[in-house]
Protein backbone atom coordinates (compact mmCIF):
# COMPACT_ATOMS: atom_id res chain seq x y z
CA UNK A 1 0.00 0.00 0.00
CA UNK A 2 1.49 3.38 -0.90
CA UNK A 3 2.02 6.19 1.61
CA UNK A 4 -0.49 8.48 -0.07
CA UNK A 5 -3.28 5.93 0.36
CA UNK A 6 -2.41 5.32 4.01
CA UNK A 7 -2.37 9.08 4.64
CA UNK A 8 -5.74 9.44 2.91
CA UNK A 9 -7.22 6.66 5.07
CA UNK A 10 -5.82 8.22 8.26
CA UNK A 11 -7.29 11.62 7.28
CA UNK A 12 -10.68 10.01 6.61
CA UNK A 13 -10.54 8.23 9.98
CA UNK A 14 -9.66 11.49 11.77
CA UNK A 15 -12.49 13.37 9.97
CA UNK A 16 -14.90 10.50 10.79
CA UNK A 17 -13.80 10.62 14.44
CA UNK A 18 -14.29 14.40 14.63
CA UNK A 19 -17.76 14.21 12.98
CA UNK A 20 -18.74 11.30 15.25
CA UNK A 21 -17.54 13.08 18.38
CA UNK A 22 -19.30 16.29 17.31
CA UNK A 23 -22.56 14.45 16.69
CA UNK A 24 -22.29 12.59 20.00
CA UNK A 25 -21.64 15.81 21.92
CA UNK A 26 -24.49 17.55 20.08
CA UNK A 27 -26.92 14.73 20.82
CA UNK A 28 -25.74 14.61 24.42
CA UNK A 29 -26.36 18.35 24.80
CA UNK A 30 -29.83 18.15 23.26
CA UNK A 31 -30.74 14.86 24.95
CA UNK A 32 -33.02 16.42 27.55
CA UNK A 33 -35.05 18.42 25.04
CA UNK A 34 -35.23 15.57 22.50
CA UNK A 35 -36.12 12.90 25.07
CA UNK A 36 -38.56 14.94 27.15
CA UNK A 37 -40.15 17.27 24.61
CA UNK A 38 -39.62 16.50 20.93
CA UNK A 39 -39.97 12.69 20.91
CA UNK A 40 -43.05 12.44 23.20
CA UNK A 41 -44.80 15.21 21.24
CA UNK A 42 -44.01 13.49 17.93
CA UNK A 43 -45.14 10.11 19.26
CA UNK A 44 -48.40 11.61 20.60
CA UNK A 45 -49.03 13.39 17.33
CA UNK A 46 -48.38 10.20 15.37
CA UNK A 47 -50.64 8.07 17.57
CA UNK A 48 -53.49 10.58 17.44
CA UNK A 49 -53.38 11.55 13.78
CA UNK A 50 -51.78 8.56 12.02
CA UNK A 51 -55.12 7.56 10.46
CA UNK A 52 -55.57 11.00 8.86
CA UNK A 53 -51.87 11.28 7.96
CA UNK A 54 -52.10 7.90 6.19
CA UNK A 55 -55.17 9.04 4.23
CA UNK A 56 -53.41 12.29 3.23
CA UNK A 57 -50.21 10.46 2.22
CA UNK A 58 -52.25 7.90 0.26
CA UNK A 59 -54.09 10.59 -1.68
CA UNK A 60 -50.86 12.51 -2.31
CA UNK A 61 -49.13 9.42 -3.70
CA UNK A 62 -51.85 7.20 -5.15
CA UNK A 63 -53.38 9.92 -7.36
CA UNK A 64 -50.04 10.64 -9.13
CA UNK A 65 -49.52 6.86 -9.41
CA UNK A 66 -52.83 6.46 -11.25
CA UNK A 67 -52.30 9.58 -13.40
CA UNK A 68 -48.81 8.51 -14.51
CA UNK A 69 -49.86 4.91 -15.06
CA UNK A 70 -52.82 5.99 -17.20
CA UNK A 71 -50.67 8.42 -19.21
CA UNK A 72 -48.12 5.67 -19.91
CA UNK A 73 -50.87 3.21 -20.87
CA UNK A 74 -52.50 5.74 -23.21
CA UNK A 75 -49.17 6.45 -24.91
CA UNK A 76 -48.47 2.75 -25.46
CA UNK A 77 -51.91 2.30 -27.02
CA UNK A 78 -50.84 4.75 -29.74
CA UNK A 79 -47.75 2.71 -30.65
CA UNK A 80 -49.35 0.57 -33.34
CA UNK A 81 -48.24 1.48 -36.86
CA UNK A 82 -45.64 4.05 -35.80
CA UNK A 83 -42.24 4.38 -37.49
CA UNK A 84 -39.15 3.22 -35.55
CA UNK A 85 -37.94 6.75 -34.65
CA UNK A 86 -41.40 7.81 -33.46
CA UNK A 87 -41.68 4.58 -31.48
CA UNK A 88 -38.37 5.31 -29.74
CA UNK A 89 -39.65 8.67 -28.53
CA UNK A 90 -43.06 7.31 -27.55
CA UNK A 91 -41.67 4.32 -25.64
CA UNK A 92 -39.16 6.50 -23.78
CA UNK A 93 -41.96 8.84 -22.75
CA UNK A 94 -44.19 5.92 -21.70
CA UNK A 95 -41.29 4.41 -19.73
CA UNK A 96 -40.81 7.72 -17.93
CA UNK A 97 -44.46 7.77 -16.86
CA UNK A 98 -44.34 4.11 -15.85
CA UNK A 99 -41.16 4.67 -13.75
CA UNK A 100 -42.78 7.64 -12.04
CA UNK A 101 -45.96 5.66 -11.31
CA UNK A 102 -43.95 2.78 -9.83
CA UNK A 103 -41.83 5.16 -7.74
CA UNK A 104 -44.93 6.79 -6.20
CA UNK A 105 -46.51 3.37 -5.70
CA UNK A 106 -43.45 1.93 -3.93
CA UNK A 107 -43.01 4.99 -1.72
CA UNK A 108 -46.66 4.68 -0.70
CA UNK A 109 -46.22 0.98 0.10
CA UNK A 110 -43.19 1.66 2.32
CA UNK A 111 -44.81 4.66 4.05
CA UNK A 112 -47.94 2.59 4.65
CA UNK A 113 -45.91 -0.06 6.48
CA UNK A 114 -44.00 2.64 8.39
CA UNK A 115 -47.11 4.52 9.49
CA UNK A 116 -48.94 1.37 10.52
CA UNK A 117 -45.93 -0.12 12.30
CA UNK A 118 -44.96 3.07 14.13
CA UNK A 119 -48.48 3.84 15.30
CA UNK A 120 -49.45 0.25 16.07
CA UNK A 121 -51.42 0.17 19.31
CA UNK A 122 -54.48 -2.02 19.82
CA UNK A 123 -55.89 0.46 22.34
CA UNK A 124 -55.32 3.54 20.16
CA UNK A 125 -58.32 5.29 18.53
CA UNK A 126 -59.32 4.06 15.06
CA UNK A 127 -57.18 0.93 15.41
CA UNK A 128 -59.58 -1.21 13.38
CA UNK A 129 -60.03 1.50 10.74
CA UNK A 130 -56.24 1.90 10.56
CA UNK A 131 -55.81 -1.85 10.06
CA UNK A 132 -58.42 -1.93 7.28
CA UNK A 133 -56.81 1.11 5.62
CA UNK A 134 -53.38 -0.51 5.89
CA UNK A 135 -54.67 -3.65 4.16
CA UNK A 136 -56.49 -1.71 1.42
CA UNK A 137 -53.34 0.32 0.63
CA UNK A 138 -51.11 -2.78 0.65
CA UNK A 139 -53.49 -4.64 -1.69
CA UNK A 140 -53.90 -1.53 -3.88
CA UNK A 141 -50.14 -1.04 -4.26
CA UNK A 142 -49.56 -4.73 -5.06
CA UNK A 143 -52.40 -4.70 -7.60
CA UNK A 144 -50.97 -1.59 -9.29
CA UNK A 145 -47.60 -3.30 -9.60
CA UNK A 146 -49.21 -6.43 -11.07
CA UNK A 147 -51.16 -4.29 -13.55
CA UNK A 148 -47.95 -2.49 -14.59
CA UNK A 149 -46.18 -5.81 -15.24
CA UNK A 150 -49.17 -7.17 -17.18
CA UNK A 151 -49.30 -4.00 -19.28
CA UNK A 152 -45.60 -4.40 -20.09
CA UNK A 153 -46.15 -8.06 -21.02
CA UNK A 154 -49.17 -7.19 -23.17
CA UNK A 155 -47.09 -4.63 -25.04
CA UNK A 156 -44.09 -6.95 -25.41
CA UNK A 157 -45.16 -10.61 -25.35
CA UNK A 158 -41.54 -11.83 -25.11
CA UNK A 159 -41.60 -10.92 -21.43
CA UNK A 160 -42.75 -13.87 -19.35
CA UNK A 161 -43.61 -14.60 -15.74
CA UNK A 162 -46.73 -14.48 -13.66
CA UNK A 163 -46.43 -11.42 -11.35
CA UNK A 164 -48.45 -13.22 -8.66
CA UNK A 165 -46.09 -16.20 -8.66
CA UNK A 166 -43.04 -16.63 -6.43
CA UNK A 167 -41.05 -17.61 -9.52
CA UNK A 168 -41.85 -14.31 -11.24
CA UNK A 169 -38.39 -12.65 -10.86
CA UNK A 170 -36.64 -15.73 -12.28
CA UNK A 171 -39.07 -16.22 -15.19
CA UNK A 172 -39.08 -12.53 -16.03
CA UNK A 173 -35.28 -12.25 -16.02
CA UNK A 174 -34.93 -15.34 -18.19
CA UNK A 175 -37.30 -13.86 -20.79
CA UNK A 176 -35.31 -10.59 -21.03
CA UNK A 177 -32.81 -10.21 -23.88
CA UNK A 178 -29.08 -9.60 -23.39
CA UNK A 179 -29.30 -5.77 -23.43
CA UNK A 180 -32.18 -5.76 -20.95
CA UNK A 181 -30.30 -8.19 -18.66
CA UNK A 182 -27.22 -5.95 -18.78
CA UNK A 183 -29.34 -2.96 -17.71
CA UNK A 184 -30.86 -5.01 -14.85
CA UNK A 185 -27.42 -6.20 -13.66
CA UNK A 186 -25.96 -2.68 -13.87
CA UNK A 187 -28.77 -1.11 -11.88
CA UNK A 188 -28.72 -4.05 -9.45
CA UNK A 189 -25.01 -3.53 -8.74
CA UNK A 190 -25.39 0.24 -8.35
CA UNK A 191 -28.32 -0.33 -6.02
CA UNK A 192 -26.27 -2.85 -3.98
CA UNK A 193 -23.44 -0.32 -3.54
CA UNK A 194 -25.88 2.39 -2.50
CA UNK A 195 -27.75 0.19 -0.01
CA UNK A 196 -24.47 -1.11 1.45
CA UNK A 197 -23.21 2.45 2.07
CA UNK A 198 -26.59 3.56 3.43
CA UNK A 199 -26.65 0.55 5.81
CA UNK A 200 -23.12 1.39 6.98
CA UNK A 201 -24.19 4.97 7.74
CA UNK A 202 -27.21 3.59 9.62
CA UNK A 203 -24.96 1.30 11.70
CA UNK A 204 -22.69 4.22 12.62
CA UNK A 205 -25.70 6.39 13.45
CA UNK A 206 -27.25 3.66 15.57
CA UNK A 207 -23.97 3.25 17.50
CA UNK A 208 -23.87 7.02 18.13
CA UNK A 209 -27.49 6.94 19.32
CA UNK A 210 -26.69 3.98 21.58
CA UNK A 211 -23.67 5.81 23.05
CA UNK A 212 -25.82 8.85 23.79
CA UNK A 213 -28.52 6.66 25.32
CA UNK A 214 -31.34 7.38 22.85
CA UNK A 215 -31.75 3.76 21.84
CA UNK A 216 -30.91 0.36 23.27
CA UNK A 217 -28.86 -2.51 21.91
CA UNK A 218 -31.58 -4.07 19.74
CA UNK A 219 -31.75 -1.35 17.01
CA UNK A 220 -27.93 -1.55 16.69
CA UNK A 221 -28.23 -5.31 16.30
CA UNK A 222 -31.02 -5.00 13.69
CA UNK A 223 -29.19 -2.51 11.43
CA UNK A 224 -25.90 -4.41 11.82
CA UNK A 225 -27.72 -7.61 10.87
CA UNK A 226 -29.17 -5.80 7.85
CA UNK A 227 -25.66 -4.74 6.75
CA UNK A 228 -24.40 -8.28 7.31
CA UNK A 229 -27.21 -9.77 5.18
CA UNK A 230 -26.51 -7.32 2.34
CA UNK A 231 -22.78 -8.07 2.25
CA UNK A 232 -23.11 -11.82 2.92
CA UNK A 233 -25.76 -12.29 0.20
CA UNK A 234 -23.62 -10.42 -2.35
CA UNK A 235 -20.58 -12.55 -1.48
CA UNK A 236 -22.68 -15.73 -1.62
CA UNK A 237 -23.93 -14.98 -5.13
CA UNK A 238 -20.46 -13.82 -6.26
CA UNK A 239 -18.96 -17.15 -5.11
CA UNK A 240 -21.84 -19.06 -6.71
CA UNK A 241 -21.32 -17.22 -10.00
CA UNK A 242 -17.62 -18.13 -10.01
CA UNK A 243 -18.31 -21.87 -9.65
CA UNK B 1 -18.46 3.70 -28.55
CA UNK B 2 -15.67 2.56 -30.90
CA UNK B 3 -18.03 0.18 -32.76
CA UNK B 4 -19.97 1.48 -35.75
CA UNK B 5 -22.49 -0.52 -37.75
CA UNK B 6 -24.52 -0.62 -40.93
CA UNK B 7 -27.47 -2.36 -39.36
CA UNK B 8 -29.96 0.28 -40.41
CA UNK B 9 -28.83 0.01 -44.03
CA UNK B 10 -28.93 -3.78 -43.97
CA UNK B 11 -32.39 -3.67 -42.46
CA UNK B 12 -33.59 -1.24 -45.11
CA UNK B 13 -32.24 -3.54 -47.83
CA UNK B 14 -34.31 -6.37 -46.39
CA UNK B 15 -37.31 -4.07 -45.96
CA UNK B 16 -38.03 -4.86 -42.34
CA UNK B 17 -38.49 -2.60 -39.34
CA UNK B 18 -36.78 -2.79 -35.95
CA UNK B 19 -39.66 -4.73 -34.40
CA UNK B 20 -39.56 -7.39 -37.11
CA UNK B 21 -35.78 -7.70 -36.84
CA UNK B 22 -36.19 -8.01 -33.09
CA UNK B 23 -38.64 -10.87 -33.57
CA UNK B 24 -36.28 -12.63 -35.97
CA UNK B 25 -33.35 -12.39 -33.55
CA UNK B 26 -35.33 -12.89 -30.33
CA UNK B 27 -34.52 -9.49 -28.84
CA UNK B 28 -36.62 -6.41 -28.19
CA UNK B 29 -37.16 -3.61 -30.69
CA UNK B 30 -35.46 -1.27 -28.21
CA UNK B 31 -32.32 -3.43 -28.25
CA UNK B 32 -32.16 -3.28 -32.06
CA UNK B 33 -32.61 0.49 -31.81
CA UNK B 34 -29.80 0.74 -29.22
CA UNK B 35 -27.46 -1.28 -31.44
CA UNK B 36 -28.23 0.91 -34.46
CA UNK B 37 -27.55 4.05 -32.44
CA UNK B 38 -24.25 2.58 -31.20
CA UNK B 39 -25.40 2.65 -27.59
CA UNK B 40 -25.14 -1.08 -27.09
CA UNK B 41 -22.51 -3.54 -28.32
CA UNK B 42 -24.24 -6.85 -29.05
CA UNK B 43 -22.88 -10.25 -28.07
CA UNK B 44 -21.12 -12.48 -30.61
CA UNK B 45 -24.17 -14.76 -30.70
CA UNK B 46 -26.46 -11.89 -31.62
CA UNK B 47 -24.00 -10.52 -34.18
CA UNK B 48 -23.78 -13.94 -35.86
CA UNK B 49 -27.56 -14.22 -35.88
CA UNK B 50 -27.79 -10.80 -37.54
CA UNK B 51 -25.16 -11.77 -40.12
CA UNK B 52 -27.15 -14.90 -40.95
CA UNK B 53 -30.41 -12.97 -41.33
CA UNK B 54 -28.83 -10.35 -43.59
CA UNK B 55 -26.80 -12.99 -45.40
CA UNK B 56 -23.64 -10.99 -44.92
CA UNK B 57 -20.40 -11.05 -42.92
CA UNK B 58 -19.81 -9.58 -39.47
CA UNK B 59 -17.19 -7.22 -40.95
CA UNK B 60 -19.76 -5.91 -43.42
CA UNK B 61 -22.07 -5.01 -40.57
CA UNK B 62 -19.72 -3.91 -37.80
CA UNK B 63 -16.54 -1.90 -37.86
CA UNK B 64 -14.21 -1.16 -35.03
CA UNK B 65 -13.42 2.58 -35.11
CA UNK B 66 -9.71 1.98 -34.50
CA UNK B 67 -9.63 0.21 -37.89
CA UNK B 68 -10.65 3.48 -39.53
CA UNK B 69 -7.89 5.38 -37.71
CA UNK B 70 -5.28 2.84 -38.87
CA UNK B 71 -6.40 3.03 -42.49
Amino acid sequence: MNKKLILKMVIFLIIGGIVGAGLTLGLEAGKEIINNQILPTLADYLMTYSFYITIAVTLALFIPTVINFTKGKKLLSKAEGLEDEALDTLEKEAQKYSNKAMAYNNILLVLNFMMYGMSFDVDAPYFLAKTVLFMIIAIGCSTTEILAVKLMQKYDNRLKGDPTSLKFQKDFLESCDEAEKLKIYESGFKSFQFVKNAALVMVILSILLKITGFIGTFPVFIVSLFLFIIIASYNYYAIKADQ
Amino acid sequence: MPLTNTLKVQRAKLGINQGELGQLTGVSRQTISSIERGEYNPSITLVLKLAKIFNTTVEEMFEYEEDKINE
